[in-house]
């Protein structure tokens, strides 16, 4: 009796097991079904989270604020009140002006794209393991979000929209292995594949391969996305080389690229979406009856 | 066979006291139940606006409310919190499903008399924090080379395990010594024995 107990709770493990393993892979791809869970779900969590990363946010400048205030009680000491304003007074200015270069940066960037709409969006919530690539953005379909949409900063092209749920979003980050973007040289107008690369040691970088023998391309050079296959419009910048080497195994060049944004400190994002047409007017046809 | 004092062979009764390891696991309240769910969303909620992937928070709490429970609830609570951080936050539907479910079954595997002590819990959750963090890379690794996106599973192992899984599961660790005592006091003043 005990050993069919066992069996009966062993088949159930292994059911189980099955069962989430099929999902499992099933979810591996993007565009898999499985995601609608996402969609149904997500909202009202992430209402919350969003109170969360404020929080944690707000914490952790506290913590920064606590180490800089002794710099500054130091120099109070010796300056006293007069240099406690004029030290916040700079501190104002300074992230003044850079929220105004990235403003800026980005009015820029949408005057140059005026074919898409673009969707401010704040990350919440960064991956659930050192091993993805993903994070989520306070931004989906009620938006005008969808899948597929790119999502950048000043900087540059950050990640693609994988799962939009009604005011969230998943965003696959552009080092991910899964992404793989044509783009080209600023300087030589190259055209390169990059793809996203998972090093070992917890960092993501860019690697580029099938690079032809007379492609010119060197280290410092600026990658840009190319508009090819019409995912990515011209111009958004994706990287710099950082090295260039041959490959052990088939005698061809590789380079490596860092992205251009800086993906472990993103807090704001933009996503750019494809505005959509407004469609041909019919007019009635006007005839003796209804005329005038 | 000569029987024991209660007319059972001496076979039967080890059988029997076998499965007498969970008699002290007593079935969970309302309240209890309330607790858990409420826990892991919270836990879900901190993790992901304070910490990041490391501590996992939510392992941690699976591993000592699995300790609590018979083996079918602590699996279920597994299931539950892993298909939750897969669904919210994941990549992989069913991933952490799969890992946490394990961990709450490896975790009601321990006997009572080894888990009387405090430090005992914590003890063994050296061993499987790291055993998680080893096999939640290789999963995800594995599945990666599978669907084509990755071209190797690990280009340098051992900087990977010193790199990622090491500090993963010293993090969590760090995270036990912290929750052990609320939770406890907490599963204490809900539990309906």
């Amino acid at each position: 009796m005990k050993n069919k107990k066992n069996s009966k709770i062993l088949i159930v493990i292994a059911a189980i097991t099955v069962f989430l393993v099929v999902m499992l892979l099933v979810s591996a791809s993007p565009s898999s079904p499985t995601h609608g869970m996402y969609r149904l779900f997500a909202s009202p969590v992430n209402v919350i989270q969003e109170k969360f990363s404020s929080w944690g946010k707000n914490i952790k400048n506290g913590f920064n604020l606590l180490f800089n205030a002794e710099e500054v009680t130091t120099e109070l000491e010796q300056l006293r009140d007069e240099n406690a304003v004029l030290e916040n007074a700079a501190v104002e200015n300074e992230i003044l002006q850079k929220e105004n270069a990235e403003l800026k940066g980005m009015l820029d960037f949408k005057e140059a794209h005026s074919e898409f709409e673009i969707v401010g969006a704040e990350v919440i919530a960064g991956d659930i393991s050192e091993m993805f690539n993903m994070f989520t953005i306070s931004c989906g379909t009620s938006d005008g979000v969808e899948e597929g949409s790119f999502v950048v900063t000043s900087e540059g092209l950050v990640g693609v929209v994988g799962t939009a749920g009604p005011i969230s979003s998943k965003v696959i980050s552009v080092v991910d292995e899964q992404n793989k973007i044509i783009v080209r040289t600023l300087e030589n107008n190259e055209m390169l594949r990059v793809t996203g690369t998972y090093d070992d040691e917890g960092g993501s970088y860019l690697r580029i391969d099938r690079i032809l023998d007379d492609a010119v391309i060197n280290v410092g050079d600026t990658l840009v996305t190319s508009n090819s296959g019409d995912v990515y419009p011209y111009g958004i910048r994706v990287g710099v080389i950082t090295e260039i080497g041959i490959d052990k195994a088939s005698g061809t060049r590789y380079a490596i690229a860092s992205p251009a944004a800086n993906l472990r400190s993103i807090d704001k994002v933009f996503v750019m979406t494809p505005k959509k047409d407004i469609g041909q007017i019919i007019l009635p046809e006007v005839t003796p009856e209804n005329a005038g | 066979m000569q029987d024991n004092r209660n007319g059972m062979p001496h076979i039967e009764v080890y059988r029997a006291s076998k499965h007498l390891k969970y008699q002290h696991r007593k079935p969970e309240g309302v309240l209890l139940i309330i607790y858990c769910i409420v826990s892991v969303f919270l836990l879900i909620f901190i993790q992901n606006g304070f910490f990041g992937a490391s501590p996992d928070l939510v392992l941690v709490f699976v591993y000592l409310a699995a300790i609590k429970c018979k083996p079918s609830r602590a699996m279920l609570l597994g299931i539950f919190s892993g298909l939750a951080m897969d669904v919210l936050f994941g990549r992989y539907i069913g991933l952490y499903g799969i890992l946490y479910m394990y961990v709450a079954f490896v975790a009601c595997q321990l006997s009572e008399d080894f888990l009387n002590a405090k430090l005992r819990i914590i003890g063994a959750g050296v061993p499987l924090f790291l055993g998680f963090g080893i096999i939640e890379s290789l999963i995800i690794r594995l599945i990666s080379v599978i669907s084509g996106e990755g071209a190797v599973l690990y280009t340098n192992y051992g900087a990977h395990f010193v790199k990622i899984i090491l500090p993963g599961a010293f993090m969590n660790m760090i995270a036990l010594v912290a929750m052990i005592f609320p939770t406890y006091i907490l599963w204490r003043r809900l539990s309906p024995h």
